[in-house]
């Protein structure tokens, strides 16, 4: 998982999904999450995940790492589907497979929108001390990365991990991580300081969250649309499930069109 | 190993709003417990250690489907208390990313959370019996905890039932028959995501499940407990040298030991 790559498509996206208002999105992420949690049939979970890649496809987003992105939940899913192996793989398949729609789901909706627009409507649900905090996390993984990407090209340019003593690599890779863990706190302490000078006394100013707007009722409709149809196939499978088929296969007419679709220059997100 | 990765939709309604209305519990009781801290001090503190946690989880050593949690030496780092809103934070974050499920960061919280507390528990306890060695005092409460919170994690996985033959009846589609089992057979609301919906005539395979499930998260963690166990074994070590004074930060209560 690259969180600065996903941090970097969210800020330099200028697609539909990007301008969307985050309430719009977390609307219809909840109503993504919600398909997941209710369908399961593989056949309609692949729909849901072929048109989450139709959509990140339409907001610029490069498909390849996504899909990786959406595939490392798959690799944790894979043990309890191993549990869940009793004969045929459809069951283990069918878990592997929501895994990976639920994590595209939430991938778009943080790949299309910077953080500190996220966390804003959250203010209204959670307490200021946890927003904050979220604010603050975020930011200072991007830190604490750089911090121990660097301790480790130093360690390795100074030959700390050259040789076959293994004892001696691993010796040597705690101690940049526990030097790591010093230098976050160092950081921490350098917040505080900061944090007091500018007066801080509780909440973080961050973005102000924006309502629904016009020009979000596409996103709204499709999101609900696409739920309402996969709720449709859950409940009244009886009538449906011979044409199971049917939204897997127009999902991928989607998708087969947005990629075929010329993308205008310039407005490709690179990683 | 250490939280549950399961994607949502497979645990039951019931047991994805324990674990919420757990965490509700956890988060109120922290920040009763916090209330005096000072909150411009708290606030980077625990966002950094959590970021800490949040880099090493999204290191993930992909042949055992593992990855370094260093949840231990959070705990150990920032107390109980503030191990809470750490552990809810990381589960947020985490989840974003598409790493674990959304609806289930409550229970992950509560596991994450029981971690940390259980670590710097043992952790205190260890130390004032092995004074003068952090290092394999956080090495034996690294083993400890994970292994306890393992078996937190596969009797969550036998409370919700998960097993192959419940799972076909929430409606899966079965290439045998090509059928489905009817989701309002037993009322409206007797799918899955209200009640572990079971037929009469098949008898529950549960512990199968179960069983299998354990043998695999035993078997993969023994190896990620074990450089767990080494890497914060040494990591305490270093700093328990370095800068002794983070390994009982006075901000949040930590204990004395040396």
């Amino acid at each position: 998982m690259d969180v600065a790559t996903v941090d970097y498509w969210a800020t330099s996206g200028r697609s539909y999904l990007h301008r969307a208002s985050p309430v719009a999105k977390i609307v219809a992420a909840a109503a993504g999450i919600a398909t997941v949690v209710v369908v399961q049939n593989v056949l309609v979970l692949a729909a849901v995940y072929l048109l989450v890649l139709a959509a990140a496809r339409r907001a610029r987003i490069p498909l390849r790492p996504f899909v990786l992105a959406t595939t490392y939940s798959a690799v944790f899913a894979l043990l309890l589907a191993v549990a869940q192996y009793a004969g045929d793989w459809v069951i283990p398949l069918t878990t592997v497979v929501k895994a990976m729609t639920a994590a595209a789901v939430v991938v778009l909706l943080i790949a299309t929108t910077p953080y500190p627009q996220l966390f804003a409507p959250l203010r209204r649900l959670l307490p200021g001390i946890v927003v904050d905090v979220l604010y603050v996390t975020y930011r200072s993984v991007f830190i604490v990365l750089g911090v121990l990407t660097d301790l480790l090209t130093a360690v390795r340019l100074r030959g700390g991990f050259v040789g076959r003593n293994i004892g001696s690599r691993a010796r040597n890779l705690a101690a940049a991580f526990g030097l790591g863990a010093i230098h976050a706190l160092d950081v921490s302490e350098r917040t505080y300081a900061v944090m007091r000078v500018r007066g801080y006394s509780g909440g973080l100013s961050g973005e102000r969250s924006s309502g629904l707007r016009g020009r979000d009722a596409p996103l709204l409709m499709a999101a609900l649309s696409v739920a309402a149809v996969a709720f449709v196939f859950r409940f009244q499978w009886r009538a449906l499930n011979p044409y199971s088929w049917l939204p897997a296969l127009i999902a991928l007419v989607v998708l087969g069109l947005c990629l075929a679709l010329p993308r205008r220059s310039g407005e490709e997100a690179r990683p | 190993m250490s939280h549950l990765h399961f994607p949502d939709g497979v645990l039951p309604l019931w047991l994805i709003g324990l674990g919420w209305l757990v965490t509700l519990v956890l988060v109120g009781a922290a920040a009763r417990a916090l209330r005096r801290a000072d909150r411009a001090h708290l606030v980077p503190l625990i966002g950094v250690v959590s970021a800490l946690v949040v880099a090493a989880m999204s290191s993930e050593i992909v042949p055992i489907a593992y990855h370094i949690n260093l949840t231990v030496l959070a705990g150990i780092m920032v107390g109980p208390a503030a191990a809470v809103l750490v552990a809810l934070v990381v589960n947020v974050i985490l989840a974003l990313f598409g790493h674990g499920g959304v609806t289930v960061v409550g229970l992950n919280t509560v596991e994450i959370a029981t971690e940390m507390s259980l670590g710097y528990v043992l952790f205190h306890g260890i130390v004032r019996v092995l004074r003068g060695r952090p290092g394999l005092a956080a090495g034996l409460a690294t083993v400890l905890t994970l292994f306890v919170s393992t078996t937190l994690m596969i009797g969550i996985v036998a409370l919700s039932q998960v097993a192959p033959v419940d799972a076909r009846e929430t409606g899966a589609l079965d290439p045998a028959t090509l059928s489905f089992s009817d989701p309002f057979g037993q009322g409206l609301f007797a799918n899955r995501i209200a009640t572990p919906e079971r037929e009469p005539s098949v008898a529950p395979a549960g512990a199968i499940s179960v069983a299998r499930f354990a043998a695999v998260v035993y078997a993969l963690g023994l190896i990620g407990w074990t450089i767990e166990a080494l890497l914060i074994g040494s990591m305490v070590s270093f700093v328990a040298r370095v800068r002794p004074g983070l390994l009982r930060h006075p901000l949040l209560g930590g204990l004395e030991w040396t």
